[in-house]
């Protein structure tokens, strides 16, 4: 019984979980180059299996029991990486991603091995310096094909961005923005300013991939299947809550019997 | 819990009322003679781990990856956008328009901005000693100071900034002055102080005086004010996209809320 209604806790905690990345999806549908997060679950083991498995409890004798299983746990977390519409922008230092891959941005300081992020958000900015950054609150530089920071002259006129990532300024060739690829996306991480980390830097390599300058690539959050999320979550965490009532009101009865 | 929830939804309900704020502004000031418009740019906040990746299990397995929750959106920035308004003719001589990058600098306040300001908003007068001075605020001097000759009965100025005069009766003309245009590496960190005026910051870079279409600042059109770039179909759609994500966030807050209120009621079923 009491096992019960630590299922359906578990059930109420994974729907208010999974409310709070939903909430943080929604409040990022304005982010541009913004990754929504997959809530995913995945069921818990029984405590039989546990056992057998030599951790976490080990009284479980009830043969019964082992076919339960436990209730929910939140699996680990992933990002959905495909794309987002494109917003025409007009703004020249707008650039967008067409196909897979990512920006790559560094802090002034950091170097290559522990400063390097992605990000799939191409609002850029220069610097007072002249250097190319990204127009987070960070604004860290953007990098090139060769990974270093792309740098333009004071008077040296508008800048024009090519559809392979060419910058130029006037007839001038400056630099080249590089786009880059990670083996395996389920490993990015979210690091707030719409930059992604990945844990092995050294599996981050560069991709041909082709650009449009002028264009913003939204965030790629569909406020339909977030909405219905919604929904579904408050459901399900009502249903579990009304299971923890039912077994509370049997417990209750169980107590009862017992009076004289 | 849920709690982080009503926490994200109002982030997004803040950022996005702030873009409300500057879309009103910018469609306010469409009528404002070289006014730039503003973006207001998001991105994602922290995240909170809930569990790490790395973390080893008993069997000597490695998670591949933690668990994060997003604490929602800030404000990144309110972008400038720089883009050349359109060119009015106005036929008014002392009217001139920067087609090109490029602003006037002009003496303000030493209180605001170490007392040099700049504008594209070329609408000129000569006040009563004869300097030349902008149409708006306080009528602020140029830098360098020209001043128009009394009896004046025509100015040309050039491409070039070159300002010609011919006095009252006579026939040959006369120079008075050269209008320069200041360009910035990154004009979008200038600090906006209203009244069509921007200041240097650490992120615009240094001021460089140039000669009109010199150095890749543009060249003066005179007898013509450029319009705001204010594009009001974009900022009606940036409306009405901001007020659906506002709302959604409510809805978010909304569900926060039931499911607070339906675990504030198990004990009472």
């Amino acid at each position: 019984m009491i096992y019960g209604l630590y299922l359906s806790a578990s059930g109420v905690m994974s729907s208010s979980y999974k409310q709070d990345v939903i909430a943080n999806n929604l409040a990022n549908a304005e982010t541009a180059g913004f990754k929504r997060d997959l809530p995913l679950f995945q069921q818990r083991m029984t405590e039989a299996e546990a056992a057998r498995a030599g951790k976490g409890r080990s009284g479980w004798s009830d043969s019964i029991l082992e076919g339960i299983g436990g209730g929910l746990l939140v699996s680990k977390q992933r990002v959905d990486t495909s794309p987002g519409t494109l917003e025409h922008t007009s703004a020249p230092l707008d650039v967008s991603i067409q196909g897979d891959g990512f920006f790559a941005v560094r802090a002034k300081s950091g170097t290559e091995a522990n400063a390097m992020a992605l990000t799939r958000n191409g609002q850029f900015m220069i610097d007072g310096e002249g250097y190319m950054v990204l127009g987070n609150d960070r604004g860290q530089r953007v990098m090139d094909t060769n990974r270093q920071p792309i740098r333009v002259t004071a008077d040296g006129g508008p800048l024009h961005i090519g559809s392979d990532g060419a910058v130029s300024q006037g007839k001038e060739l400056i630099g080249q923005i590089g786009v880059f690829n990670v083996d395996d996306t389920s490993k990015l991480q979210k690091m707030g300013g719409t930059l992604l980390g990945y844990s092995e830097p050294s599996g981050i390599r560069r991709v041909d991939s082709s650009m449009q300058a002028e264009f913003l690539e939204r965030s790629n959050v569909d406020p339909t299947t977030e909405l219905t999320d919604l929904m579904k979550t408050q459901r399900l965490l009502e249903a579990n809550a009304q299971m923890i009532r039912y077994q509370d009101q049997t417990l209750g009865k169980l107590i009862e019997v017992g009076k004289i | 819990m849920a709690i982080t929830a009503l926490h994200s939804a109002a982030t997004g309900l803040r950022a996005l009322s702030t873009r409300i704020d500057v879309v009103a502004n910018n469609l306010a000031n469409a009528e404002t003679t070289a006014f730039k418009r503003a973006r207001l740019n998001f991105e994602d906040l922290m995240y909170l781990a809930l569990r790490q990746p790395g973390t080893t299990n008993g069997a000597g397995d490695v998670s591949p990856a933690g668990i994060f929750v997003g604490l929602g959106t800030k404000i990144s920035n309110s972008q400038l956008d720089l883009e050349q308004g359109s060119m009015e003719n106005t036929g008014r001589p002392l009217d001139v328009g920067i087609q090109g990058a490029g602003f006037f600098k002009v003496k303000i306040m030493d209180s605001i901005g170490g007392g040099t300001g700049y504008t594209r908003n070329g609408n000129f007068f000569v006040n009563n000693v004869g300097e030349l001075v902008l149409g708006i605020g306080d009528g602020y001097k140029l830098i360098p100071p020209i001043t128009i000759p009394p009896n004046t009965s025509e100015i040309s100025i050039s491409q070039d900034g070159n300002i010609e005069v011919i006095i009252g009766g006579q026939t040959t003309k006369q120079n008075v002055g050269q209008l320069s245009v200041t360009s910035f590496i990154n004009p979008q960190g200038l600090q906006l102080q209203g009244g069509s005026i921007y200041t240097e910051t650490g992120a615009s870079g240094q001021p460089v005086d140039n000669v009109p279409g010199e150095g890749g600042t543009g060249q003066l059109l005179q007898g013509f004010l450029e319009a705001s770039n204010v594009d009001p179909v974009k900022e009606l759609v940036t409306l009405i996209k901001t007020q659906r994500a506002f709302e959604l966030n409510s809805q978010s807050i909304q569900t926060a809320d039931q499911a607070l209120q339906t675990i504030g009621n198990l004990r009472r079923g």
